[in-house]
């Protein structure tokens, strides 16, 4: 394992606080000798060490960290209370996010973006930060057992097993059968190569939950490639998504969002934004995003491409007879959005959903090579394809032929579940293998079904390596030895089994570290590093770049006419896609991932079935389409039937919808998870298409099931314009108003009928403002830029050490986050737009919550931030009424007292955990800001500079929406920032003086 | 404030009294004496023993609920974000508000020289303390830590740390705990000749130890009387502005607050006359029953009943204005705030809440327009409930809706409480009524001393001889 080295560059990364000061010593308050007794070992540095020992001894309890952080040979970078940085990759399937882990005392606390890796840059998704929680799940697999439901065994007993059953396979001439999920790592594949030519009855298949073939086989037919593509949407001005959620659930949606927000933060000097576009009959959050949104029928969706297509590619188009189908609105809506696709030829591109047929795929590569958005440099560059993410289907088909007819001897499923996803075919088949073992995290669905089950590695304990799509490599390097104790990581123990088969296999490797390592040879030196510090100085960084070879492509519609088309049918249809939380059941044992509000209905704890407001009407849910009788609808159980069978779920009523769709997220519904996961929500793979889940199925018969059940919904279904007038607290406005200068009346247009002048309210007051001499904390959220993913909910949670409350809970209105996006609807309740607005502790200057504490329990800091003095808080929730914003956080019960070992790991040994009876709230990262002062102390400055002190949610945000620093300092980003002709603070009539400033959301229509 | 009834003989203009006695029966001296201390050296009969079984099994009940809330937290209540107060904080403004009645009776009617008061002032000021008592329960039992609430005790400590006097919690803490010691000592003082009336009368040796030395060594000498007035009037002096002051304070906690609903001029005395018009509401509710249960209709009479009947429908109206005026200065506020909240509360998830105060606090007392109706025991049995329930929903009505849809609708939730609330509240009724009962039973329910006051034979003027006013006692 290796550090990163300390140079005090801008983007240091760092052991301690020492380390970053150089040789300055720490202790700079005692100017003298301060020693009582004339000794070489000092008092202070007495206690220090005994202190230190204690922490160490008392760490060394749990086996794991006594490999790390070993009390003998003290690690020298490893100063108890010190965090300590490593850099890693985190794979989200076959798409690589560099990482760099916060670790203290030899255990993950936080992950954060490694900023040296491009499709991380620095930023993080909500499911990155998660991870973190479920590595130290209570609910994982302790230990290999060899029998269904039997005790535990040796690992090595387990591994022996496998063994044992491979031979017999090879004796008997049937195969064995590798099952993986999907992944980017080159040395996992060398590894598969390895082991497929050591043992010849051995083969890989890769059966991730959420095949989508459809892209990868388009790209074969019309540029040759058998790969997804990677659209770089900073390099297009018009985007038009056609039921594809780029933003959403895509697993490359943090690197589109890091590229997309360069260009959707306009100012009146600057009034230039992309546009995007989006036809779709589900509610993504891309449509949420979307500058323009229409839904449109599932039956229109390809249709409205293919006019498109006849629009801009004329004569080459090969979509003429889909278009044919295509109704009035849908060409129309086509027209209109061909002529906005022609006005930016070069930068524009039209993405499908990836679940849309092979035909649509080329179609949208056929309207956005007219265009002159295919080719190298622009936004759809061939050249930049997902490792590993041809088309899958046709060997998962074979496996099920090979397993029906009875060649498999031994399946052995390793970081997949087929029991939980895969048709009931294949289901069934699987159990024509005479052997089955797991290697999976949890005793789940699939681990249910084998004999054998070896515990898997999380990605914090395993070395590995992860490849991205432009060519960069990162090593994945962890960051504690493995929980469950003596047992190798998930490609440790396939390495065991392959050399217990096949003796002599990679004799030169004794674990997968060393495999990794030699693996890693050949990449160091094609980019050109070399030198014994070259693996450290990979690790260091974080990535490596190594250039793609791929070769020169070019769009070629001859093959593409006879791609298969879609198949949707015009009835009801049932739409499945990955969850925004757990996304394909992943994390469907993660707390945090559970009650994170789904970012667009808001939904906690379960997955639901979304309808239109028209369709609840149509189905008997809601008497008719009043607000008061759609909230009805919310909860009442469906059943719903498709060829592939039936499920009852709860349906919820999404605004925005097609009409006769429902829509549901897979992820959920899991049996055999862990005790959060377990029962929460339905399964949606059970009624899914077969192999290729997500997308559209038929719905033989839909109708209500008699019950109904309570949703957990983290906000109402209150649009800002409920009836009650317009509410301008989240304010938006379009491109031209802003560059019409319109911005500043529409932003600062004050509360109507206030009678105030419409513009900032001069503070009122009648003692004088306090001065600030030092730092004064301040915030700047770009609402244009925001897109709503909920990474920073998830990086508050983890770094401040919130709880999560439970279902129940959330549905009383007790969720705990400290930031929360509040997401409003506009326009009417068939297609309204969405505005999202981050909100989190205003830092008032005139709080509202300081003065009505009667113990002085939340106060005012000399740096503005507003405290929260838990010890001091007698719980009378008085300033959590008086707070406009509802930001304070109660616990109305001890939310941690139900946590298990290891969970409580995971917390931020920085920050106090909340007791019962205590209000909580934002403290802007404070202890952060202590850290960064602490820091500058070392350095010999009074001041931290600008960019040193970052809270969570800033350093999380993908979009780059949240700037935050000293408002004292003019020159820092955040001041000029608040000064923006955009800027606006919610509620400012009240006087309370907010320290967050928000720009207004611009839409580019 | 006219609070009587005049009634003019014009055969006998200067010897028939003018006003209806405040006494009936035309007892003795000896007769007042007898019929009021018998109570407390009467036999504890069956009947008693199961009403204070009753309401002591309701006080164990939320004796029992209020443990099971501090073990495991105020999460066992249905509050919530937004909600962070329900039902603990409606039950503490209500509680305050019913013992106003007492010092008002006690102070302000005394230095107005009502003397029909003289007969109820006694249980009036028990039903304050009790009162008093219940609110600072649910004022305690609320915070989050309860065993730290002493904290909002301004006292000095090692760790330096100081109360917040900015806060209107604060102010409660001095207002509320000002008020009942002011009404403890008051009740305290009056009750002195009394108890040494009583400690004459028992016959028990233990008893008479008790009374004694709680009378506080009282002879009935001139100087003693003289002292007794002095003392007397001073503490409904200082009482006096604490009726208007405590209820003013408490309705601070909803006006420094910045939210539309709560942050408005009007609270304080509207509060007032909601905390008089509820407060005698309770007192009536009592009378009702004790002066049954009790025997004591001839001092407590149908014309106290009358008389505070107009009380009732006074501050009745008051608070109707108040909720009227509410709704008319959220219009012409111009404020889209405040006139979303009062629309909400009419129209919106709480209305049923609103409209029941409204039926119960504005329209019942109406029928007291009627003579014959505000002399019906019956009905104004009926009305002083429902003047109860009223009262207790416009407290709520002002907690729930204001915090259940304020500025942000991201934020909006709904409360609704829990069996451990709702027995919290039981408890406190059940603690109230068994107080009130111990009360009846062992000390002198009627000021004797003071009744004694008001009968014809005590005015020096009075021709003993005149029974014109048995005439009028029908």
């Amino acid at each position: 394992m290796s550090d990163r080295s300390s140079n005090a560059t801008p983007r240091t990364t760092w052991q301690s606080l020492d380390h970053l000061a150089g040789d300055q010593p720490v202790g700079g308050e005692f100017t003298q000798s301060t020693s009582l007794v004339n000794s070489a070992v000092s008092r202070r540095g007495f206690m220090t060490a005994l202190t230190a020992t204690m922490a160490l001894t008392a760490a060394a309890c749990r086996r794991p960290l006594q490999h790390l952080v070993p009390a003998v040979h003290s690690n020298q970078t490893a100063i108890p209370g010190m965090p300590v940085y490593y850099t890693s990759v985190y794979s989200q399937g076959n798409v690589a996010y560099g990482t760099l882990v916060k670790t203290r005392e030899g255990r993950p606390i936080k992950v954060n973006g490694n900023d040296q890796h491009p499709s991380s840059a620095g930023k993080s998704t909500a499911q990155m930060q998660a991870s973190v929680l479920s590595l130290y799940d209570p609910d994982r697999i302790r230990r290999p057992r060899v029998r269904k439901g039997g005790g535990n065994t040796s690992y090595d007993n387990a591994l022996t097993s496998i063994a044992n059953a491979m031979q017999e396979a090879q004796s008997s001439g049937k195969k064995v059968v590798v099952l993986t999920g999907d992944h980017c790592s080159p040395s996992f594949s060398a590894l598969q190569a390895r082991m497929t030519e050591a043992i010849p009855n051995l083969s890989f298949v890769s059966m991730p939950a959420l095949i989508a073939d459809n892209p990868a086989i388009a790209n074969n037919a019309v540029l040759g490639i058998d790969a997804e593509l990677v659209p770089q949407l900073d390099k297009a001005t018009v985007v038009v998504a056609v039921d594809a959620d780029p933003l959403g659930v895509d697993p490359l949606a943090l690197f589109h969002m890091t590229r997309y927000s360069k260009k959707r933060a306009p100012s009146k000097s600057n009034a230039t934004m992309s546009k995007l576009i989006v036809a779709e009959a589900q509610y993504s959050l891309t449509g949420a995003n979307a500058d323009e949104r229409t839904r449109l029928a599932p039956t229109q969706l390809e249709p409205f491409m293919a006019c498109i297509e006849a629009e801009i590619c004329g004569g080459l188009a090969i979509g003429g007879d889909i278009a044919a189908t295509a109704d009035g609105a849908t060409k129309a809506l086509a027209q209109k959005t061909a002529a906005a696709l022609k006005s930016a030829v070069g930068s524009a591109v039209v993405l499908a959903g990836k679940h849309l047929s092979p035909k649509a795929h080329a179609m949208a590569l056929n309207i956005s090579n007219s265009l002159g958005s295919v080719g190298a440099g622009l936004a759809i560059d061939p050249a930049f394809r997902l490792p590993n993410s041809g088309a899958k289907g046709a060997a998962v088909k074979a496996l099920q032929a090979d397993l029906e007819q009875g060649a498999v001897h031994a399946l052995l499923f390793c970081d997949t579940n087929p029991e939980y996803f895969a048709d009931r075919a294949f289901r069934k088949a699987m159990l024509s293998a005479p052997v089955r073992a797991a290697i999976n995290y949890y005793e789940d669905e699939t681990a249910n079904i084998c004999e054998i089950s070896i515990p898997a590695s999380h990605w914090l304990e395993s070395w590995s390596d992860a490849a991205s799509f432009d060519g960069t490599l990162s090593i994945q390097q962890p960051m504690i030895m493995p929980l469950n104790e003596g047992i190798g990581s998930t490609y440790d123990s396939l390495m065991a089994i392959a050399k217990k088969v096949a003796p002599g296999f990679l004799a030169d490797a004794e674990t997968y570290h060393d495999f990794v390592k030699a693996n890693w040879s050949g990449f160091l030196a094609s980019a050109g590093m070399t030198g014994v510090t070259a693996w450290n100085d990979a690790l260091v960084k974080g990535a490596v770049s190594v250039p793609v070879s791929a070769a020169a492509s070019t769009v070629n519609m001859a093959s593409a006419s006879t791609l298969a088309t879609s198949t949707v049918k015009s009835g009801m249809a049932l739409y499945l896609s990955p969850s925004l939380t757990v996304q394909d059941g992943t994390y469907s044992n993660n707390a945090w991932l559970l009650e994170l509000p789904d970012p667009v209905t808001k939904v906690t704890w379960e997955n639901v079935a979304l309808v239109s407001p028209d369709t609840a009407v149509k189905l008997g849910l809601a008497a008719s389409k009043d607000p008061k009788a759609l909230r009805k609808a919310s909860g009442v159980v469906v059943t719903i039937q498709t060829e592939r069978g039936t499920i009852d779920a709860p349906a919820w009523v999404q605004p925005g919808m097609a009409d006769d769709v429902v829509a549901i997220s897979l992820g959920y519904g899991r049996t055999s998870v862990g005790h959060h996961g377990n029962g929460a929500g339905v399964n949606g793979y059970a009624v899914a298409a077969g192999l290729q889940p997500t997308g559209y199925v038929a719905v033989s018969n839909i109708a209500k099931s008699g019950t109904s059940v309570r949703i957990a919904c983290a906000q109402d279904h209150h649009t800002l314009d409920d009836g009650n007038g317009e509410r301008p607290v989240a304010k938006f406005l379009t491109l031209h108003e802003l560059a019409g200068g319109e911005a500043v009346e529409k932003t600062h247009e004050h509360f109507p009928n206030t009678g105030h002048d419409g513009k900032y309210l001069k503070p009122l007051s009648i003692v004088p403002d306090y001065q600030y001499k030092g730092h004064r904390w301040g915030m700047v959220i770009d609402m244009s830029a925001c897109t709503g993913c909920s990474s920073c909910i998830i990086a508050c949670q983890s770094e401040n050490n919130i709880a999560t409350v439970g279902k129940e809970q959330v549905l009383i209105g007790r969720e705990m986050h400290w930031i929360r996006l509040d997401r409003y609807y506009v326009g009417d309740v068939d297609s309204p737009d969405t505005v999202v607005e981050p909100m989190l502790c205003q830092h008032c200057e005139n709080a509202p919550c300081e003065n009505v504490c009667p113990v002085a329990a939340t106060t005012h800091s000399p740096e503005g931030l507003n405290e929260m003095v838990y010890n001091r808080c007698v719980g009378t929730r008085y300033c959590l009424n008086n707070c406009p914003y509802k930001v304070r956080r109660f616990n109305f019960l001890d939310y941690n007292d139900v946590l298990k070992q290891p969970a409580d790991l995971a917390f931020n040994p920085d920050i106090t955990v909340r007791m019962r009876g205590v209000m909580e709230k934002c403290t802007f990262c404070v202890q952060r800001l202590h850290e960064a002062k602490w820091h500058a102390r070392d350095q010999g400055r009074a001041r931290i500079n600008d960019g040193e002190a970052v809270t969570a949610c800033q350093e999380a945000c993908p979009a780059g929406a949240i700037f935050f620093g000293d408002t004292n300092d003019p020159k820092s980003v955040v001041s000029q920032m608040r000064e923006h002709e955009r800027g606006f603070k919610v509620l400012s009539e009240l006087n309370v003086r907010p320290q967050v400033t928000y720009l207004a959301k611009v839409r580019n229509s | 404030m006219s609070v009587s009834h005049l009634e003019h003989n014009p055969a006998s203009a200067l010897t028939e009294p003018i006003r209806d006695p405040l006494v009936l029966g035309n007892p003795s001296m000896k007769d007042v004496t007898a019929r009021i201390a018998s109570i407390v050296e009467g036999k504890i009969t069956i009947k008693y023993l199961l009403t204070v079984t009753v309401t002591g099994c309701m006080a164990l009940l939320g004796i029992g609920a209020l443990l099971y809330t501090i073990l495991n937290g105020i999460g066992v209540w249905g509050l919530n974000n937004p909600v962070g107060w329900g039902w603990d904080i409606t039950n503490f403004v209500w509680w305050i508000g019913i013992g106003h009645a007492g010092t008002l009776i006690s102070a302000i009617l005394y230095l107005f020289r009502q003397r029909w008061r003289n007969a109820i002032n006694r249980s009036a000021e028990a039903m304050t303390l009790f009162a008093v008592l219940c609110a600072l329960t649910m004022v305690l039992s609320h915070t989050g830590r309860q065993w730290l609430a002493y904290w909002l005790i301004p006292y000095p400590n090692q760790m330096y740390m100081w109360v917040n006097f900015r806060s209107p919690l604060m102010w409660d803490v001095f207002a509320v705990n000002t008020y009942g010691a002011v009404s403890l000592m008051f009740w305290f003082v009056g009750l002195i000749p009394d108890l040494a009336t009583v400690r004459n009368y028992v016959r028990s040796k233990v008893a008479q130890k008790i009374y004694g030395f709680f009378s506080l060594g009282w002879t009935g000498s001139n100087r003693h009387w003289h002292h007794y007035e002095i003392a007397y009037m001073i503490l409904a002096g200082i009482s006096t502005p604490l009726v208007l002051s405590v209820h003013s304070v408490v309705s601070f906690d909803f006006t420094v607050g910045i939210l539309p609903g709560w942050h408005t001029t009007i609270f304080p005395p509207y509060f007032v006359a909601g905390a008089i018009f509820s407060g005698f509401a309770m007192v009536m509710t009592l009378l009702i029953i004790a002066r049954e249960i009790l025997d004591l209709k001839q001092f407590i009479t149908i014309k106290h009943l009358e008389n505070m009947n107009k009380v009732i429908m006074a501050t009745g109206m008051m608070v109707g204005y108040a909720y009227a005026m509410e709704m008319f200065i959220a219009w012409y506020s111009g404020s889209a705030w405040e006139r979303w909240i009062f629309i909400n509360r009419a129209l919106g998830d709480y209305a049923w809440s609103y409209w029941t105060m409204v039926t119960c606090n504005v329209v019942a007392p109406q029928v007291f327009w009627s003579k014959k109706l505000r002399r019906s025991i019956p009905l104004m049995f009926v009305v002083s409930i429902l003047v109860n329930i009223g009262m207790w929903f416009e407290r709520f009505t002002i907690i729930a809706t204001t915090l259940h849809h304020d500025f942000l609708p991201s934020s909006w939730g709904y409360y609704s409480p829990t069996w451990v609330e709702i027995s919290i509240f039981i408890g406190t009724i059940g603690i109230f009524l068994t107080l009130f009962l111990l009360f009846a039973k062992f000390v002198p329910v009627i000021a004797i001393a003071e009744v004694k006051a008001i009968m014809p034979g005590a005015q020096p003027s009075h021709h003993h001889d005149d029974h014109a006013h048995t005439e009028v006692a029908k």
